[in-house]
């Protein structure tokens, strides 16, 4: 008989396997904890510890100056990754079904692979000026080769035999497109989603880092400027917190929602 | 409604250069309200055959006639039940069923409606909100089957529809396959290399010759419906078929 102060339950599973978001809180905890004591050992104007830092998120929240600015790089985002989705989705489609199309743009997406976003941020610059097209060329010219590829795969992973049946019933294309192959491209439109917005934010903040006057990367840029690590970090993590909630509330629930024919039940 | 091919030459290009021959002079008739098997090897070009019916294949030569007029093949109304069920994932059941209606022009509200009364046929009406991959292989088979009715085709080409399914399952659904094809009694193509199977099922068997396939022979089984696997003179066709195909009975070896 097991004793009652033993972490594991009646059925065998210990708390951890239980309540996995315990698992989460005991990891940011300790996140937390660490960095408290690492900040302690050194100087705020190099490594200021999380009360300081999360004040001050609270402070640019409230204010808002976060929403501001979070507007404005999330607009820029926003413009260029579903430019470089649209793009990205009908090159990838294109070049999984034709052959000749794939050998003939496969020369540009190795290069656009190789090209550093930091390299488009400066060209934009130079080529559109400080203006809002800068960053979304940039992101735009930045993800696109990376959606294309994945949406390529997708392309060339497609079900024939399913396509086969399809025709045999005489489903016409538009049928074909929204019933047949975009579902199976879904996983892979989640995938250019998920690393594309991640790739665009990253991109963003360099843009407004070089040249604009507001946006998040923008302030990052500002508060180095002024020497205010606090600023730096707040920002920083204002961000990530919307980056997080956005992944959580949105991008999770909708990837279970629209692969929840996966799960088979057996009967 | 008679479907027929005429002197059907089909080659398919091989890997390096060249082509290989899979039908040759192949010409049938399905009768209006026959139930048609054609018997072969694997291999041997029965699903060219059903795929230049369903006209997803264009054959090098020949016709395809419809009552013997020359017909686009692309224009029957075609129900094909696959070797696998090939439904799609991820939609439900219900879903699955409509789609084929859909895509053969009824309204949303009806392909509702009629795809709950075929799968009600196959008995699996109480699925129709769940998905493919929640059904056992049989369950999803006889969703194909349905969906292939529910229709109302001009013809219904079946791909060894049976053969990745265990011999209980088969069993059953060979017979509830009857029960539903006697109501509407669509013109059927059948492919098997189950000669048993094919002689069970059909009005009339074809034997398919090996590649380049021609047809060698026409059986008809004259046999009432209601029939059993078992029964001598199913056991006795079979033979036939398998004398024509060159296959020795495996007690004749021994003399």
């Amino acid at each position: 008989m097991k004793s009652s102060s033993s972490s594991t339950d009646a059925q065998g599973a210990s708390i951890w396997q239980r309540w996995p978001i315990a698992v989460h809180v005991a990891s940011l905890s300790a996140m937390l904890l660490a960095w408290h004591a690492t900040a302690s050992a050194f100087p705020p104007s190099l490594l200021p510890g999380p009360i300081p830092v999360f004040k001050r998120v609270g402070e640019i929240f409230v204010s808002g100056r976060f929403a501001v600015h979070m507007a404005a790089t999330l607009l820029r985002v926003g413009a260029g990754f579903f430019l470089a989705f649209v793009v990205g989705i009908g090159l990838g489609i294109l070049m999984g079904v034709n052959r000749t199309a794939e050998r003939f743009f496969e020369a540009e997406i190795v290069v656009g692979l190789t090209i550093p976003s930091l390299a488009w941020a400066v060209i934009a610059l130079m080529w559109f000026g400080i203006s809002e097209i800068a960053p979304v060329f940039t992101i735009f010219i930045v993800l696109l080769p990376l959606i294309t590829v994945n949406i390529l795969q997708g392309a060339k992973a497609l079900d024939h035999e399913v396509i086969e049946m399809a025709q045999a019933f005489r489903a016409r294309r538009a049928m074909m497109i929204r019933d047949v192959v975009i579902p199976q491209l879904v996983p892979y439109l989640l995938a250019a989603t998920r690393f594309g917005l991640s790739l665009a934010w990253k991109v963003t903040v360099i843009a407004e880092l070089l040249g604009l006057s507001n946006g998040i990367g923008y302030m990052i840029h500002y508060s180095f400027g002024v020497f205010s690590m606090v600023d730096v970090f707040a920002w920083t993590i204002a961000f990530t917190l919307v980056m997080v909630a956005f992944e959580y509330g949105l991008l999770k629930p909708l990837e279970t929602r629209v692969t929840s024919w996966r799960r088979a039940v057996a009967f | 409604m008679q479907i027929s091919l005429r002197g059907i030459h089909k080659e398919f290009p091989r890997q390096n250069g060249g082509s290989m021959a899979v039908l040759r002079d192949v010409s049938l008739t399905v009768d209006a309200g026959e139930f048609c098997c054609v018997v072969g090897a694997s291999g041997c070009g029965k699903s060219t055959i059903l795929n230049i019916l369903a006209g997803l294949l264009l054959p090098d030569a020949g016709q395809v006639l419809v009552d013997d007029a020359t017909l686009d093949a692309s224009r029957l109304r075609i129900g094909y039940v696959f070797q696998k069920p090939r439904l799609l994932n991820w939609k439900s059941v219900g879903d699955n069923v409509a789609f084929a209606l859909r895509a053969a022009g009824v309204s949303a509200a009806e392909a509702r409606a009629r795809a709950l009364h075929y799968l009600a046929l196959v008995r699996l009406d109480q699925f129709v909100d769940e998905f493919p991959l929640s059904l056992s292989g049989g369950m999803q088979q006889r969703v194909a089957i349905a969906r292939a009715l529910a229709i109302a085709p001009d013809l219904l080409l079946m791909d060894e529809p049976f053969s990745h399914l265990d011999e209980m399952t088969a069993r059953t659904l060979r017979a509830e396959l009857l029960r539903i094809w006697q109501q509407a009694r669509t013109p059927v193509m059948f492919v098997t290399h189950n000669a048993l199977e094919a002689v069970y099922l059909a009005d009339k068997v074809l034997i398919l010759s090996g590649r380049p396939a021609t047809i060698l022979k026409s059986v008809r089984v004259g046999l009432p419906r209601d029939r059993e696997m078992e029964d001598p003179r199913l056991v006795q066709l079979q033979r036939e078929i398998l004398d024509t195909l060159g296959i020795a009975a495996p007690n004749a070896i021994r003399h």
